[in-house]
C-alpha cells in the first residue's frame, strides 16, 4: 500500500514538473489561494526527490504527460511480449499506470524487478516465482522518443540532401543547408580526417555523421520539456549500448590486417611480453572490448547526470515546499535561474557529447585501419 | 540498478531505428552532401591552382613589361642623343659654310668695287686729259693774245687742275 502511494506521489509531482516551465507564474497566483481553501485533510506522503528523479531518468512503458486531479494524461505505448512461445501485443493502458495486471503480466514494484514487466500470480501483484524467460520487445518511452528523433533526423537530412541534389555538385548551400554544412565539415575535419588515414576515411564518413547527428538530435530532444521530448534517450544505457555496439562491429568488420597484427603481435614491444605468457595480446584484446564500453558509459553518465541535475533543481522547490509553502515559492525564482543556466549548459553538453562520441569512434576506426607503411 | 541495466526491447528497437537511420541517411543525405562538398573542394583547389598560375603568368608579364620599357627608354635616349649630336654638327657645318660664303661674297664685292673704281679712275683720267686739252687750247689762244697774262693763267689753271 505504501509503495502504491509513493508511486502516486511521484506521478503527481512529475505532472507539476511537466507544466513547470509554462505554468510557473499561474501557479504563483493560484496555488496559495488553493492551499487556503482546501483543508489539509488528506494524508500526505513525504516527497521523495530521489524516487522522482530516478523514475524520470529510467525508461517507462507509458508516456505520462500530466496528471490533472485524479485522471492521468498519458500516452499508452505498445507492449510486445514473447512468453512461453506465445506472442502478446497490447497497449500499456491495460496496466492502469502500474495498478492492474493484464493476461498475467504486471509491472514489478520491488527490487531488481522494479519498473519491469513481470509474470504475476492471479492476485495481480505477487511475482510468479515459477515464471519462465520473458522476452520484452515493448516500444517503451525511450524507444518511442528515439524513434521520433530518428524520424526527425531522417526528415531534416533527407530534405537537406534533396537541396544538395537540386543545386548539383559543387553548388553553394544557402540558409539551413549552409549551417548544416558548417557542422558537417567541422565534425568531419576534426574527427574523421584527423584520426583516420585518408586512404580509408571515406568509408566511415556516413556512419560518423549519422552517429553525430543522431546523438545530437536525441540530446536536444531530451531537453525539450514537453511531448515528444523530455525523455532521457541518450542517458539510457541501452541506447548508448546500441551505439557503442555499432561502433564496435564497424571497427571489427572494417579493420585491416594492420589492426589484427597490432593486437596479436604488437610491433615495437619486447618478445618476453608476448611469449611464453601473451601479456600484450591479452591487454590489447581486453582493450578492444573496453573501448566501446567506455563509449557507452561516457555518454550514458554524462547525459544522465545532466538530466538528473535539472530534475534535482526542480525538486528543490518541492523539497523546500514540504517544510513550508512559502519557502517553496521563495526559492523558485532562484531555481528557475539555475534551470535556465543548466539548460544552456545542456545544449553545450548535447553538442559536446555527440562530438566526443564521434571523435572516439573515429579514433577507434583510425586504429582499425592503420596506414600500410605504419 | 535499473538505471544501468540494459533492456532487451529498447536495444532491439534502437538497433532497428539506428540501422534504418544509417541506411536512409547514407543514401539520401550524406551521399549528395559529401559529393557536393568534395566537388566544391575540388573546384576551389582547381581555382586556386589556376589563380596561382595566372599570378605567375602575370608576374612574368610584369617583368617583360619592365624589361621592354627599359629597352625602349634606352633606345629613346640613344635616339635623342644621336639627334642632338647631329643637330650640333649641322649647326657647326652651317656656321662654317656661311662664314665661307660671306667671305666669298665680300671678296667678290671688293673686286667689283675695285673694278668700278679703276674704271671710274680711267674714265676720270680720260676726262681730265680731254679737259686739259681743252684748257690747253684756250690757254694757247689767250697766250696768243697777251703773253704775260696767258702765262699766268696757264700756270694757275694747271696748278688748279693738277695739284701734283
Amino acid at each position: 500500500m505504501h509503495e502504491v502511494g509513493a508511486t502516486y506521489k511521484v506521478v503527481k509531482f512529475c505532472s507539476v514538473q511537466k507544466f513547470f516551465f509554462s505554468a510557473l507564474l499561474l501557479l504563483c497566483i493560484v496555488a496559495p489561494a488553493n492551499s487556503n481553501n482546501a483543508p489539509e485533510d488528506t494524508i500526505r506522503e513525504p516527497f521523495n526527490a530521489g524516487d522522482l528523479i530516478i523514475g524520470k531518468a529510467i525508461d517507462n512503458f507509458e508516456w505520462d504527460i500530466a496528471k490533472v486531479g485524479d485522471s492521468y494524461i498519458a500516452l499508452p505505448l505498445p507492449i510486445i511480449l514473447i512468453y512461453d512461445g506465445r506472442f502478446y501485443f497490447f497497449l500499456s493502458s491495460r496496466f492502469e499506470h502500474g495498478k492492474a495486471s493484464y493476461k498475467g503480466f504486471g509491472i514489478g514494484k520491488t527490487g531488481s524487478q522494479r519498473n519491469r514487466i513481470i509474470r504475476v500470480l492471479d492476485d495481480g501483484v505477487t511475482p510468479d516465482p515459477n515464471a519462465g524467460r520473458l522476452w520484452n520487445f515493448s516500444i517503451s518511452k525511450a524507444a518511442f522518443s528515439g524513434l521520433v528523433s530518428a524520424l526527425l533526423l531522417c526528415l531534416v537530412f533527407v530534405w537537406v540532401g534533396k537541396q544538395y541534389t537540386k543545386m548539383g555538385p559543387g553548388g553553394t548551400p544557402k540558409g539551413f543547408c549552409a549551417l548544416v554544412e558548417i557542422i558537417i565539415i567541422f565534425v568531419l575535419k576534426s574527427t574523421a580526417f584527423s584520426s583516420i588515414s585518408h586512404k580509408y576515411v571515406h568509408r566511415f564518413l556516413p556512419y560518423l555523421l549519422s552517429l553525430f547527428f543522431f546523438i545530437f538530435f536525441s540530446n536536444i530532444l531530451s531537453l525539450v520539456p514537453f511531448f515528444p521530448g523530455g525523455v532521457n534517450i541518450t542517458g539510457n544505457i541501452s541506447v548508448t549500448f546500441v551505439l557503442a555496439m555499432f561502433t564496435f562491429f564497424t571497427t571489427q568488420f572494417l579493420a585491416n590486417k594492420g589492426y589484427w597484427k597490432h593486437i596479436f603481435n604488437t610491433p615495437g614491444v619486447p618478445v618476453f611480453l608476448k611469449f611464453p605468457i601473451p601479456l600484450m595480446p591479452i591487454i590489447e584484446l581486453v582493450g578492444v572490448f573496453i573501448k566501446p564500453f567506455v563509449l557507452m558509459i561516457r555518454l550514458f553518465a554524462n547525459m544522465t547526470a545532466g538530466f538528473m541535475s535539472i530534475l534535482g533543481f526542480v525538486c528543490l522547490i518541492f523539497v523546500l515546499g514540504e517544510f513550508s509553502t512559502f519557502a517553496g515559492f521563495l526559492v523558485s525564482p532562484l531555481v528557475v535561474f539555475f534551470l535556465i543556466f543548466m539548460n544552456f549548459l545542456k545544449i553545450l553538453v548535447a553538442f559536446l557529447q555527440a562530438y566526443v562520441f564521434t571523435l572516439f569512434s573515429a579514433m577507434f576506426f583510425g586504429m582499425a585501419v592503420p596506414d600500410d607503411h605504419h | 540498478m535499473e538505471l544501468v541495466t540494459p533492456g532487451l526491447g529498447l536495444i532491439f528497437w534502437k538497433t532497428v531505428a539506428f540501422a534504418f537511420v544509417l541506411i536512409i541517411l547514407k543514401k539520401y543525405a550524406w551521399k549528395p552532401i559529401l559529393k557536393s562538398i568534395a566537388e566544391r573542394e575540388r573546384e576551389i583547389a582547381d581555382a586556386r591552382q589556376k589563380a596561382q598560375q595566372i599570378d605567375l603568368e602575370l608576374s612574368n608579364l610584369e617583368d617583360l613589361k619592365a624589361r621592354k620599357i627599359a629597352e625602349v627608354e634606352l633606345l629613346c635616349n640613344q635616339i635623342v642623343a644621336k639627334a642632338k649630336t647631329e643637330a650640333q654638327e649641322i649647326i657647326e657645318n652651317e656656321k662654317i659654310r656661311s662664314i665661307e660664303d660671306a667671305a666669298i661674297i665680300l671678296a667678290n664685292a671688293k673686286r667689283s668695287v675695285d673694278e668700278m673704281k679703276n674704271a671710274a679712275l680711267q674714265q676720270m683720267k680720260g676726262q681730265v686729259a680731254a679737259l686739259s686739252l681743252e684748257m690747253a687750247e684756250k690757254l694757247l689762244y689767250e697766250e696768243l693774245k697777251d703773253k704775260e697774262n696767258s702765262n699766268k693763267l696757264v700756270n694757275h689753271l694747271l696748278d688748279k687742275a693738277i695739284p701734283n
